[in-house]
């Protein structure tokens, strides 16, 4: 046996009475499980779209479940009485069903367009029901003219030209609002032209065979079952889609709920850090404070200077630890700014820090033009300026200069603070933002520091979205200059 | 004990060391009383009346701005003054200092100086 005789057995058993039989309950099967992954779905996500499709594939449903009743009593219990009336209600339901999957494939349009869905069905379905009139009315007096058949009109011939009019109009609705989202468009007009097709060749031959070539009726079969199948595969791949999305959001809400947890723990464990080591040095202060101060019984000028190292290396390590923790949350991906307006002249101007400069009988010469506004974090702006002054401070001899200069330009402004110290060697310059690098031979041994301050410096410089640069010849100076976008770009 | 015209200090420190030192700072001047931990805290509040508080933040089974807020709300206590001490020394600490009504704030470490006379400021 040839493929060619196996397909014409195959089409020929589908054209027999059994053969729909087996065909429509394979449908029947089909539809009541594509109902129930809706319905199933539906339940957890009451959306209205889904409440659509369930309307119509469970009149599908009950569509071909009359079908297959009445197939089924044709084939085993030759139940002709009932032929007839079965065949009206299996056509009627058919069309309703037809409109209805149609509805609710193109109910994103109808969203999309606002339209509300009742008025739009009630629209549509007396436009379709006229125009199928029409038609019929056109069929009817063609085979009038031919002298062919007209019994089962009403219930056969004008149904296959209701499903043609319903399907290719709705086929015509989706094409012609391109412009709105329907997701699997192609495959939905496919669906329906496809399905279109068993009607179209049902007209023909009633039309041209008054309804008796058998070649014909058997072609018209596989096609609703194919269109049926696309159908199902877009509802599937609708489901499918729901529920990626679905599971990505959980993963990405859990992701999020992950991430947030750890930047908690890591702001805790630099709270508590904070707390911990802190609060011995505060213990150490007060108490060395206390003594110093005769509060405990009167000291020896020996012991005086004693409690004075032990107080200063106190100030010394609570330096670190502060800017520790300030460098820990610069690094942190919480580190944020906050922005506001203010006059750089006034950071500037501090007499504290000035003060500093001038026991160590150092010149300090500001070039800061006043109302220099700048938007920026006003406290870490300010922090910028304190360890590049200080530093500045520790490496220039005494009667030497510091020099503090800003100015705006068009969109941006710039920083600097130079001084006329030993300078740096060229090599040293790489590194020198680096966590707890020193450049040794540029810093005397009595002078403190960890190498942190101007890791500080450029972590605030980086999170400002500034620029950063150091110009430094040996035995002429140093000069830090930083520029940072004006407006709150950051 | 209570000295006549003496302003009263309540100490709300876990630390006994701390709280200790802070008590041999102000206790010339001033008749201190001591709490460690939050709620002890609250309650003495609610007996002495103090005219100052001594507030740390890191505190057992209640907060110091959690303190601070009640107080704040309590017509009876919203005048004794508040001296936030703490080791949390970001703007944001400071600034929530601030929404829950804090007189003045303290970064730990200090000189025993600094906290007498901040102190007496309050006080005066």
């Amino acid at each position: 046996m040839t493929l060619a005789q196996l397909l014409h057995g195959f089409f020929n058993f589908l054209g027999t009475t059994e053969g729909e039989l087996l065909k429509t309950a394979v449908e029947l099967i089909f539809f009541t499980i594509v109902d129930y992954m809706i319905i199933s779905e539906w339940t957890r996500n009451r959306k209205k779209e889904l409440k659509f499709l369930i309307i119509a594939f469970s009149a599908l449903a009950v569509d071909k479940l009359f079908a297959v009743y009445f197939l089924a009593t044709f084939v085993f219990a030759n139940a002709h009485a009932h032929f007839w009336t079965l065949n009206i209600v299996d056509n009627f339901l058919e069309i309703i069903a037809l409109f209805l999957v149609a509805n609710a494939f193109v109910y994103p349009i109808m969203r999309q367009k606002g339209l509300r869905a009742k008025r739009f069905m009630a629209d549509h379905f007396i436009l379709i029901a006229a125009v199928s009139f029409v038609f019929s009315l056109f069929a009817l007096s063609i085979l009038d003219l031919k002298g062919g058949s007209l019994q089962d009109f009403w219930t056969n011939t004008s149904i296959n030209v209701a499903e043609v009019v319903v399907l290719l109009y709705y086929a015509g609705y989706i094409i012609v609002n391109q412009k709105y989202h329907l997701k699997y468009k192609t495959n939905i007009v496919a669906a329906f032209i496809i399905y279109t097709l068993t009607p179209v060749i049902n007209l023909f031959n009633i039309v041209l065979y008054d309804n008796m070539n058998r070649s014909l009726s058997v072609a018209a079969h596989p096609f609703p079952f194919i269109s049926l199948l696309i159908f199902v595969q877009v509802i599937y791949l609708k489901l499918v889609d729901k529920a990626t999305l679905q599971d990505s959001l959980k993963r990405s809400q859990q992701m999020y709920a992950r991430e947030k947890e750890v930047s908690k723990l890591k702001d805790d464990f630099v709270s508590t850090v904070s707390h911990e080591l802190k609060t011995p040095l505060t213990s150490m202060k007060l108490y060395t404070g206390l003594l110093r101060d005769g509060r405990l019984g009167s000291l020896t000028n020996k012991q005086k200077d004693a409690l004075k190292v032990v107080n200063g290396e106190t100030d010394r390590l609570n330096n670190l630890i502060t800017d520790l923790l300030d460098l820990s949350r610069l690094e942190s991906k919480k580190a944020k700014l906050n922005l506001s307006e203010f006059d750089l002249d006034e950071i500037v101007r501090d007499e504290l820090y000035l003060n500093i400069a001038k026991r160590e009988s150092i010149r300090t010469r500001i070039d800061v033009p006043t109302n220099c506004y700048v938007t920026a974090d006003r406290d870490k702006i300010k922090q910028v300026f304190i360890n590049l002054f200080n530093n500045a401070v520790k490496f220039t001899p005494p009667k030497g200069t510091i020099t503090v200069s800003a100015r705006l330009r068009d969109a941006d402004w710039e920083f600097a603070v130079s001084d006329n110290g030993k300078g740096i060697g060229k090599d040293k310059l790489p590194k020198l933002f680096d966590k707890f690098f020193q450049a040794e031979d540029y810093m005397t041994r009595t002078k403190g520091g960890f190498g942190l301050g101007l890791a500080i410096v450029k972590g605030i410089v980086d999170l400002h979205k500034g620029k950063i640069s150091v110009d430094s010849e040996p035995g002429k100076g140093t000069r830090f200059s930083i520029v940072f976008p004006k407006m709150s770009r950051y | 004990m209570a000295a006549k015209g003496k302003k009263s200090v309540l100490i709300i420190e876990d630390e006994v060391n701390i709280a200790n030192a802070q008590r041999m700072i102000l206790g010339d001047e001033f008749n201190v009383s001591v709490a460690h931990d939050g709620d002890t805290g609250l309650e003495k509040i609610r007996k002495l009346r103090p005219d100052l508080i001594v507030l740390d933040l890191m505190l057992p089974n209640r907060g110091g701005y959690d303190i601070c807020f009640n107080l704040r709300q309590d017509p009876k206590l919203k005048d004794i003054k508040v001296l936030m001490v703490t080791a949390l020394n970001q703007p944001v600490d400071y600034d929530k200092g601030v929404m829950v009504g804090t007189d003045a704030y303290l970064t730990k470490p200090f000189e025993p100086q600094q906290l007498l006379s901040a102190v007496r400021k309050l006080l005066s």
